[in-house]
């Protein structure tokens, strides 16, 4: 009689045990996935600039960017144009952005009429709007 | 966890699948990718040839509008140009592009 509920004993704490060695590997694997999604979340932050580091083009309003800092690269990104720049550093992705919207405008200018669809027809008002050619510098 | 592409592979897929019309900027090439004729949207690829980092790789994602599933068909071979185009004149229809 002893000896049964001894083992009925036993049977039920490894039964339980076994349950909450699921339960404890269920929790690490939620574990890494949230470490996983906090390493590859980046911070962001918006950035005013007011200059394209270019002598030849002139911003006429003070444009907004985003910043998004990874892990090990920062990526700049004006989402309007749907323009984006990567660096390991924050001054090399703002470098990089100002590039990327000097390239857009004078793609979009040398285009035919009736090639740009609808999405960069609207890039191409709103960089009309915000940046000016300077004539006078080559 | 998603997968990293490289640089290279990426732009393979883009310029064998998608024949798109391509600028060469100092750092990155810029193509142009056309639907009916018209140009409808502009995708950025380093000119490295290393494995891509999780932000340049969401930001040529977003660019190529594909979701992270259809940007692995697209690198790594189910998706073909046709299927591409077809999402895209898709999203046009919806008039997202």
């Amino acid at each position: 009689m002893a000896s049964t509920l001894r083992s009925s004993g036993t049977r039920a704490r490894r039964s339980s045990l076994f349950r909450l060695r699921r339960a404890v590997s269920g929790i690490e694997a939620r574990l890494d996935r949230v470490e996983h999604e906090l390493e590859v979340r980046p911070r962001t932050y918006a950035l005013a600039i007011s200059d394209l580091g270019d002598r030849r083009y002139a911003l006429l309003s003070i444009v907004t960017i985003v910043l998004e800092e990874y892990r090990d690269e920062v990526i700049a990104r004006w989402p309007e144009v749907g323009v984006y720049a990567s660096g390991t550093t924050e001054s090399e992705a703002i470098a990089g952005i100002k590039r990327q919207v000097v390239e857009l405008f004078e793609e979009l200018r040398g285009m035919k009429p009736g090639t740009p669809g609808r999405l960069p027809l609207s890039w191409k008002r709103i960089l009309g709007r915000t940046i000016r050619r300077n004539a006078q510098v080559p | 966890m998603p997968r990293c592409h490289r640089a290279s592979e990426v732009r393979r897929a883009i310029e064998r699948k998608l024949n798109p019309s391509c600028f060469r900027g100092s750092k990155e090439l810029n193509y142009w990718l056309e639907l009916d004729g018209r140009k409808v949207t502009r995708v950025t690829v380093t000119k490295s040839n290393d494995e891509l980092r999780a932000g340049t790789q969401a930001s040529i994602r977003n660019q190529l509008r594909l979701s992270r599933q259809e940007f692995d068909d697209l690198v790594l071979c189910p998706m073909s140009g046709s299927g591409y185009f077809e999402l895209l004149r898709n999203k046009v229809a919806a008039g997202l592009l």
